[in-house]
């Protein structure tokens, strides 16, 4: 028997899912800005952020309405435990892509950087594993929340290439230098970004399985 | 104690036994009239009128007013001439007029389709959810503005006790709903506003969210969260 509450339970899944969209439009956009030197494009990721944060404290809510009215049970209790830890994980991608953001704004005051390492392709992959991430969640699917965990690796090694990439390297000006400084806080964000996706599909595989895998040894 | 209940909201009132929540539900139609010696001081009034405006006959308070108890009390007659008993009391003869009531009633009540094919059956062999569900499509064939209900899932399993709680959820849309429960995971479930009431005083008034959430009142949340007493 379908309950009247159990639309409450859709629309807090529904806002979960808004925030990923949002979350993976941010990351996009500001790879798309730092890739083509778009200030514009990186003021309007900047100015994005608000939105996220006001949805993980709807969410917040939500979650505390339906625990405290509804005495959820089962499966309805792992999402609800698991939206909250979802919700926090998106609103830390916003927020990552947001400081993206900023750099952004620094290097190009400093002049184009030819050079953007493996950033691009690190970009790329978060994307992607965020999507892959938030389709676990919506579709339920075991499968892609465990593809998840095994392509976050893909951009911890790319993070690693992006560092070592500088090591030992000189006859950059100081303004590139500096400029690849910001490049390599870049890089360490979209690493952050690949951990939250991470983050989500632990949850993901709770919600299905019951199972805690975070913290594996 | 003052306080508003708003038109077609559901309203629960909560409180341990003894607490006076049914003695002040079955004040809103004047049930209490019946108990000898009783006395009364202030008002209540619906749409701004008392219900003990002398101009006022009871029996039409009670028309106004419907009431479901918490044990089904159906009549021993058919399961139609229990939902039309009141409009037949009223002198309605028509027989168009009273199978409509019957029909639109008993849909209301989410029980249509579990008896439409026997509506000439004693209603006292319908199963306990099914008598409460019927005694509601009787309460609301007279066209109450507002329901009492005294804890009317007390004596029904989950299954039947979800079913009333879906047709609560329904019939506030047409209907003032008020309900005395027990259950505090029903009133927290059911209800728009939720009165908590303690020894005869209203502790605390309030929509039902702040009141499961986030109550102003320390005997409130020593209630709700099973640390009284």
């Amino acid at each position: 028997m379908q309950r009247f509450f159990h639309d409450e339970l859709r629309q807090l899944q529904d806002n979960l899912v808004l925030m990923g969209e949002r979350s993976i439009d941010m990351t996009r956009l500001v790879m798309q800005a730092l890739e083509t030197g778009d200030d514009k494009l990186a003021l309007q990721v900047r100015g994005m952020d608000d939105a996220v944060d006001d949805l993980e404290k709807l969410v917040d809510r939500e979650i505390m309405r339906y625990l405290t009215l509804f005495g959820p049970m089962g499966s309805d209790v792992r999402l609800l435990l698991a939206a909250r830890d979802i919700a926090h994980d998106l609103e830390r991608i916003a927020d990552e892509a947001s400081v993206i953001a900023k750099r952004v704004l620094v290097i190009s005051q400093r002049g184009p950087l030819k050079d953007l390492l493996h950033v691009p392709e690190e970009g790329r992959i978060a994307i992607e594993v965020l999507r892959l991430a938030l389709d676990g969640f919506v579709e339920g699917d075991l499968a892609k929340a465990k593809l998840v965990i095994t392509r976050d690796a893909e951009i911890d090694l790319l993070n690693r290439k992006n560092y070592e990439a500088l090591f030992g390297r000189s006859g950059d000006s100081i303004k590139v230098s500096a400029s690849n400084v910001e490049l390599i806080f870049i890089s360490k964000a979209l690493e952050r970004i690949g951990d939250h996706s991470k983050n989500i599909s632990e949850q993901v595989i709770f919600i299905l399985s019951g199972e805690d895998i975070r913290h594996a040894r | 104690m003052t306080l508003d209940i708003p038109e077609r909201q559901v309203v629960a009132f909560i409180g341990p036994s003894g607490c006076g929540k049914s003695t002040l539900l079955r004040n809103l139609n004047r049930m209490n009239d019946l108990v000898d010696g009783i006395r009364h001081e202030g008002d209540i009034a619906i749409k701004g009128q008392s219900i003990y405006d002398p101009g006022l006959e009871v029996i039409s308070l009670r028309r106004r007013v419907g009431m479901v108890f918490q044990k089904s009390n159906p009549f021993p007659k058919s399961i139609y001439e229990n939902v039309v008993f009141a409009l037949r009391v009223m002198g309605v003869k028509n027989r168009a007029t009273l199978d409509e009531a019957c029909e639109t009633s008993l849909r209301k009540a989410a029980l249509w389709d579990e008896v439409k094919d026997r509506l000439n059956d004693n209603a006292l062999g319908l199963s306990g959810g099914q008598m409460q569900r019927l005694c509601i499509a009787r309460a609301i064939a007279n066209r109450p503005e507002i329901l009492l209900m005294d804890e009317p899932c007390s004596a029904l399993d989950p299954i039947a006790t979800g079913k009333i709680e879906e047709l609560i959820n329904e019939l506030k849309t047409q209907f003032t709903i008020v309900i005395v429960t027990h259950s505090m995971q029903q009133a927290a479930r059911v209800s728009d506003r939720t009165a908590f009431f303690y020894l005869g005083e209203l502790v605390e008034y309030d929509t039902t969210e702040k009141i499961f959430m986030n109550p102003s009142q320390a005997q409130t949340e020593a209630y709700i969260s099973g640390r009284f007493g």
